[in-house]
């Protein structure tokens, strides 16, 4: 194993090249370069606002025209344009919360698995407990119990997503503060956090950045359930999730309002799940997908 | 295996206390007055006063979480404030729904997703697999819910073949026995199919990888050699030990299945837990909302018991261990 | 959805007929004789929350309960007159301050026990007291006591004389005393029996699955005979679409009230026949006086100004509802017919805004006034669609003159809370179910707004006197002319946006007679509806 002081992840010079010349990686990296400049060009690439009520009277559940390429809703708002923002709006959330779930979960993780012994044994319990619930109903009730507002849905979804990184991160470094680097450091006269944070947790950046990529394949569904439920990003505002909750009522006969979010979500998640898929393979080869 | 048994059995507990530890946090995490949440708005104020004593919410906090701890953990969930009837009663009548559904969509996980992924393995590198993958990656990542309506809108709408709401038709006690049963069987179709097929598409991938393992074994190799025929090396052989590392997943699943079902039970009219929590949360009715997520919990721990159970029956090397000892 | 709305005291005043004992529910003769039967399955969004009038604050409670317990009088149709029920006769002393029942002796309640004026008595105290929780207990202020004289004979006594007398004696429902005196008052919500109830209705109490179904049976002994039909099932299906489609396959008989989405494909449903009518909800927008953005009457006039009534009627109801003129209904006979309406204007609304200060100097695209950018919150409850999509529109309207508006949806309750007691909203929007007596004091007297329902904190001096006036006031031309210049005055005032009076539709299926929902309910004589024996579906329960 890699006794420099300042560990790459793994692999890391080639990577990319790895990345392109797996199959799902390469999709996956596609899409969502696709899907991030959806979220940032939003205002060029929506052909109408989304807010805007074109006509509510005449032109509410029109089926898709060339005007409206994926039709109307019940305000008579053009369908493209409200899943396209919606991109922006779970994209967005999605990756603060993802942010705020691995940091907190690697710092969790990380004094667990460092200084092991009672706090570890204390940490894990609660991280036992925590993921004994499942995640929704833990989502609902934070929602619940706070008034709903984008940066609640941030903070909750964060709160309740960073178990399993923490003992992803816990087992790393377990592994890795066994290795010989870790000891010469401390002969070293380093700080425990100076070890922990400069020269254990670069090396487990890959297999937490595989877990990040997929951590939001799982936030952009949690968020979209929330926002079904109506628990999530309120409307006017578009969210996937409350579009296909508007889209209810009319499922048979404006089927499209429903059905083409659904889709967006889909095609959305498919994608980071390559991605990150394709970045497992770069960098646990065992794992590698036959 | 007894001793396993008992030791996993004795550890459950102290996950129960945790788990009412954190939702009485949870309750006393929301700004405001937390007895506001358990007391009728509509009351007058020295009502209130007196409500909020006979509950014992005006006692120090330390003594509540001892009262609640007692109450919770022998099932006094106090009464709901919009339905008028004890919490108990309501969970009750809900809970057992919930089992069938997740029973049902664990059965349809279980077999489809082993089903596919042997396939896959079996066939590796075909068309056959290369479609089974794309297929699984759709089901794998798609939102539960929005499956439920597609769900809704080919087979109850455009088709109307199978119902879209609740558990029984409306006449279902006039119904002969073998009516009854038809009955709730065409009603469980649809939900269970939208809540299994999501995790089908996860086992099948794990299910994949692990019989491959398996069929890269040594043993495998052997019983080719031997002669045998292919369906028994799959059967008798491979199969079996793939099976074990896909029964931890199922204790694995447990939260992500109910979290499933309660969305598919909100599409579906489901009269299970998930339905009753989403209106307890939308209506405020904090007494159901907390004992029922205290319930998700204690599922989720029986679940992995029982998944513990299970592995153990499964996997000889266990049952080993434990007669050496 | 739910469709919950507050009930609001709009009362029609009149001493009623006593003597007219012509049932009107007789079936025509074209229909052929009515024959007894099959089972009604009455689809719903909501399950009851009891089958209790005292407790029951929902839509599906009071419809249930609605056939399990009787009126002393049950009003026509035409909503003006009324019919013995439990009292067949009844009486003014001459100074009117009280009014004698005289009950009928053969009504027995659901368990056999005999009904009689001591029920009565007990459940008047029972009602007004305020520890059982009645929502409007308000409505019995004006009764003092109400007595047994002998066990048919009950007198209520007034604590003074006006119109609305009778209608304030009959609105409530007898319950049992032999069941209900052992249950302390505050113990009530609680109570076994709003899950259980004994009532003395055509239809008695069989089953209730929570979320799921609620069953009554005929009641054989029925004092007016025993109703045509076996039973009746409340099946619950909170989605509307489901609903929709369950009717239009024949799993349900009857939708008491289509929501507006459903109303178009419901019309197409061959095996259905739909009832529309106007309802008694009108729907409006609340502006909150109290809050300086709209204490100034020139810009709540404004405000209503830029809302197009008219568009929400042709997009969100589908054209099927009317504008609503004022705070008194069409079928009400103190209603104003001339009252002057806001009617939709945006440049209108904007000159008024600019004459009042808001102009958008920054050029932002929202009006603003000594630095302050106009906008506000408008908040309404999130489980009814009709609202929120309302809010959305009035977001778009109100944002092209330049005011910025947030919808927000909130629970039921807390939304409740927020409009009666705490006035904590800026605007809202919401909607009152008229009953049938006029009187504005409960929404429009300055009185009200301590913890009742004048939710915007209206306040007009001339408006107050007005109605303490015409309340009292016996002569029917002299009152209908105070009221009539009290609605002139509170449209012209603008404390609300007047919406729209939706068009109720009530789907039946085709094999039920007899079936006449009129704007009072949809439930119009239930008990005299009947399907012929060929057709019967649920006949071997």
């Amino acid at each position: 194993m890699a006794t420099r002081a300042y560990a790459m992840p793994a692999g890391h010079p080639g990577a990319f090249r790895r990345i392109a010349g797996s199959g799902t990686g390469r999709v996956g990296l596609v899409l969502v370069g696709i899907l991030c400049v959806i979220a940032l060009l939003n205002p060029v690439l929506a052909p109408h606002d989304p807010n805007e009520q074109i006509d509510i009277v005449t032109n509410r559940y029109s089926a898709p025209t060339s005007n409206h390429l994926l039709g109307t809703d019940k305000f008579g708002r053009d369908v493209l344009s409200r899943v396209l923002y919606g991109a922006r709006i779970s994209l967005g959330i999605s990756l603060a919360s993802v942010a705020l779930a691995i940091g907190l979960g690697t710092l969790v993780g990380a004094i667990a698995g460092y200084f092991g012994g009672r706090l570890d044994a204390v940490l894990m319990r609660g991280v036992d407990l925590l993921m004994a619930f499942p995640r929704l109903v833990l989502l609902l009730v934070l929602a619940a119990v706070f008034r709903p507002s984008i940066w609640l849905l941030v903070v909750v979804l964060g709160l309740t997503g960073w178990m399993g990184v923490s003992r992803l991160v816990r087992g790393q470094v377990l592994t890795l503060r066994e290795q010989t680097f870790v000891e010469a450091g401390r002969a070293l006269g380093f700080g425990h956090g100076r070890i922990l944070f400069y020269h254990i947790l670069p090396n487990a950046v890959g297999p937490i950045i595989v877990a990040a990529t997929l951590a939001m394949a799982d936030t952009i569904l949690m968020e979209a359930g929330l926002s079904f439920l109506g628990l999530g990003v309120q409307p006017p505002t578009a969210s996937w999730g409350n579009m296909i909750a508007g889209g209810r009522d009319m499922l048979l006969d404006a089927w499209w309002i429903a059905t083409f979010p659904g889709l967006a979500a889909v095609i959305t998640v498919i994608s980071f799940n390559l991605l990150g898929e394709g970045l497992r393979d770069v960098f646990d080869p065992r794992s590698r997908s036959r | 295996m007894a001793s396993y048994l008992l030791r996993r059995i004795l550890l459950a507990i102290p996950l129960l206390l945790g788990i009412s530890t954190i939702v009485f946090v949870i309750l006393h995490l929301a700004p405001g007055d937390p007895t506001a949440l358990y007391i009728n708005p509509d009351v007058d104020v020295e009502i209130q006063d007196s409500i909020r004593h006979n509950l014992g919410l005006d006692q120090p906090l330390h003594l509540q979480y001892v009262r609640w701890l007692g109450s919770f953990l022998t099932g006094r969930f106090g009464h709901s404030l919009t339905q008028h009837r004890p919490v108990a009663d309501i969970l009750a009548s809900a809970l057992p729904n919930t089992v069938v559904l997740s029973l049902a969509s664990l059965v349809i996980m279980f077999v489809a997703g082993v089903a596919v992924g042997t396939v896959s393995a079996i066939r590796r590198g075909t068309f056959t697999d290369h479609t089974t993958t794309l297929v699984s990656l759709f089901f794998y990542s798609v939102p539960t819910f929005w499956l439920a309506l597609m769900l809704i809108l080919l087979f109850s709408e455009l088709l109307p073949i199978l119902p879209a709401a609740q558990a029984v038709s409306v006449d279902h006690a006039s119904l002969s026995l073998w009516g009854r049963i038809v009955d709730r069987f065409r009603h469980l179709i649809l939900p269970s199919l939208a809540l299994g097929l999501g995790g089908a598409a996860g086992i099948a991938r794990f299910a994949r990888g692990s019989m491959l393992d398996v069929l890269g074994q040594d043993y495998i190799r052997t019983a080719r050699a031997k002669g045998l025929p292919e369906r028994s090396v799959i059967w008798k052989h491979a199969l079996r030990n793939a099976l074990i590392p896909v029964i931890t997943l199922l204790g694995l699943y447990l939260p992500f299945l109910f979290s499933g079902a309660v969305l598919v039970e909100t599409v579906f009219s489901w009269p299970g837990m998930g339905r009753v929590i989403v209106t307890a949360i939308l209506q405020r009715d904090y007494p159901v909302v907390m004992a029922n997520t205290f319930l998700f919990g204690v599922m989720v721990i029986l679940g992995n018991l029982l998944a513990d159970v299970l592995y153990c029956l499964v996997d000889p090397r266990i049952r080993y261990a434990a007669r050496r000892a | 959805m739910l469709r919950i709305c507050l009930i609001c005291l709009l009362m029609l005043a009149l001493t009623p007929s006593c003597q007219r004992s012509q049932d009107r529910a007789e079936p025509a003769e074209e229909d052929g004789a009515p024959e007894y039967g099959d089972c009604l399955v009455v689809g719903t969004e909501a399950d009851a929350d009891a089958l209790n009038p005292l407790v029951s604050a929902a839509n599906t409670g009071s419809d249930v309960y609605g056939q399990l317990f009787c009126q002393l009088a049950r009003i026509q149709p035409n909503m003006k007159d009324f019919d013995p029920w439990l009292a067949s006769r009844w009486e003014f002393s001459e100074d009117r301050k009280t009014l004698t029942f005289h009950l009928r002796d053969d009504v027995t309640w659901h368990d056999g026990v005999k009904f009689t004026a001591h029920d009565v008595a007990f459940s008047f105290d029972l009602y007004s007291n305020e520890e059982a929780g009645y929502k409007t207990i308000r409505w019995l202020e004006d009764i003092e006591s109400v007595t047994a004289v002998d066990s048919f004979t009950v007198r209520f006594h007034f604590t003074q004389t006006y119109p609305d007398q009778f209608i304030d004696a009959w609105i409530f429902r007898p319950l049992p005393k032999h069941i209900l005196e052992s249950v302390p008052p505050a113990e009530m919500n609680r109570a076994e029996f709003n899950r259980n109830p004994i009532g003395n209705g055509p239809f008695r109490f069989a089953k209730w699955i929570p979320q799921q179904t609620i069953e009554l049976v005929a009641n054989e002994d029925y004092f007016l005979g025993r109703p045509y039909l076996d039973r009746l099932v409340w099946k619950i299906i909170p989605d509307a679409t489901s609903l929709a489609t369950q009717l239009g396959n024949g799993q349900i008989d009857l939708w008491p009230v289509v929501p507006a989405e459903q109303k178009s494909r419901v019309r197409k449903m061959a095996n259905v026949n739909v009832h529309s009518y106007p309802s008694r909800v009108y729907h409006f927008v609340c502006w909150q006086i109290a809050d300086p953005l709209f204490a100034s009457r020139n810009v709540r006039r404004a405000l209503t100004m830029a809302i197009d009534r008219q568009k929400l009627i042709d997009s969100l109801l589908e054209g099927m509802g009317q504008p609503a003129l004022g705070p008194l209904p069409s079928f009400l006979w103190a209603h104003n017919p001339d009252l002057p309406q806001i009617e939709f204007n945006p440049d209108q609304a904007r000159r008024i805004l600019a004459e009042e200060g808001w102009i958008d100097r920054d050029g932002d695209g929202w009006l603003d006034r000594d630095g302050r950018r106009f906008e506000f919150e408008i908040i309404t409850n999130g489980d009814n669609q009709i609202r929120a999509d309302i809010t959305v529109v009035v977001q778009d309207d109100l944002g092209r003159i330049g005011v910025k508006v947030t919808p927000r949806l909130i629970e039921w309750t807390v939304f409740v809370e927020r409009l009666t007691r705490k006035k904590d909203f800026q605007a809202a929007v919401s909607a009152w179910v008229s009953a049938i007596k006029v009187d504005l004091t409960t929404i429009w007297h300055s009185k009200s707004i301590q913890d009742r329902y004048n939710l915007g904190s209206y306040s007009n001096p001339a408006v107050d006197r007005l109605i303490d006036h015409a309340r009292v006031e016996m002569d029917r031309d002299k009152a209908a002319a105070l009221w009539s210049e009290a609605q002139r005055i509170i449209v012209d005032d603008a404390p609300y946006a007047f919406l729209f009076v939706t068009d109720e539709m009530t789907a039946v299926d085709k094999r039920v007679r007899n079936v006449h929902p009129t704007t009072y309910s949809w439930d119009t004589y239930l008990d005299r509806w009947w399907v012929p024996v060929e057709e019967q579906r649920y006949s071997n329960w």
